[in-house]
């Protein structure tokens, strides 16, 4: 049972149809490039996002601070 | 063949040299696909995608970590995993239906029914393993990939590749046998 099951099993139950490199290749021809970001891109991005979000971050927790020292005043 | 040497070309964008890996991989694909009991259609839209997203992540493959083979089935593995998922849900078959459709449909002894029908009980047996054993089933009979390959795929050793495998047969024998009661 074993023989029959691993023959079986080793046999292909599908298998592929002839010209399928060709079809593989024209998939890989008509499919949009990925467009990867330079190193120069990624670190302008990170630079744009501590020039602007560090001074956010500041600007919010005077805002806090300021609603905290005027409700604990009065 | 040995692949690495043609995947520095690949990395480099060379097509030709990618269509030579194709050529060389695709009929272990389909037998992989077909143990994991889809059909044509089906396998060869998981097929196509599987050798489209090694291209187009050809930057992400690290030959120091793994095989170009490794990867390719482990996409390959995902997206059939995938695939039968959704099928499952559409037809929301459960394991005991189809091994009871199995064992009523189809009474006729495993060596005296001809390979059509033999392919197409083997298919309903394996649909009714749950997806871990199916998967590994699959993964096991495919010459390219060994215990050590098959073991980096599930993400376990290659002593629980050989258990595991050695249960999912066991499984889909009674599921097979079923059929002789």
């Amino acid at each position: 049972m074993d023989d029959d099951l691993d023959r079986l099993l080793g046999a292909p139950l599908v298998l592929p149809p002839s010209g399928f490199t060709a079809t593989v290749m024209d998939r890989i021809a008509n499919a949009p490039t990925p467009v990867r970001a330079s190193r120069m891109t990624t670190m302008l991005q990170w630079v744009a996002l501590f020039g602007i979000g560090v001074p956010a971050a500041a600007e919010l927790a005077l805002f806090v601070l300021s609603v905290w020292t005027t409700s604990s005043a009065g | 063949m040995d692949i690495e040497p043609n995947f520095q070309r690949i990395a480099a964008g060379d097509r030709s040299a990618f269509a030579v890996l194709v050529g060389r991989y695709q009929r272990a694909l389909f037998g992989f696909l077909g143990r994991m009991g889809l059909e044509q259609s089906a396998a060869e839209d998981i097929a196509q995608d599987a050798f489209l997203r090694t291209w187009t992540h050809r930057a992400d493959f690290r030959p120091d970590r793994a095989s170009f083979v490794t990867w390719l089935f482990t996409i390959a593995r995902n997206l059939a995993l995938n695939a039968a998922a959704r099928s499952h849900r559409q037809r929301e078959t459960t394991l005991d239906d189809a091994a009871r459709e199995i064992a009523c449909d189809r009474p006729l002894a495993l060596d005296a029914i001809d390979r059509r029908q033999r392919e197409a009980r083997l298919r309903d047996a394996l649909r009714a393993l749950p997806p871990a054993d199916r998967t590994l089933l699959a993964l096991v009979y495919v010459e390219d990939l060994s215990h050590a390959d098959i073991a980096r795929i599930e993400g376990c050793s290659s002593g629980a590749v050989k258990q595991r495998a050695h249960r999912a047969k066991q499984k889909l024998r009674r599921l097979l046998e079923t059929d002789h009661g």
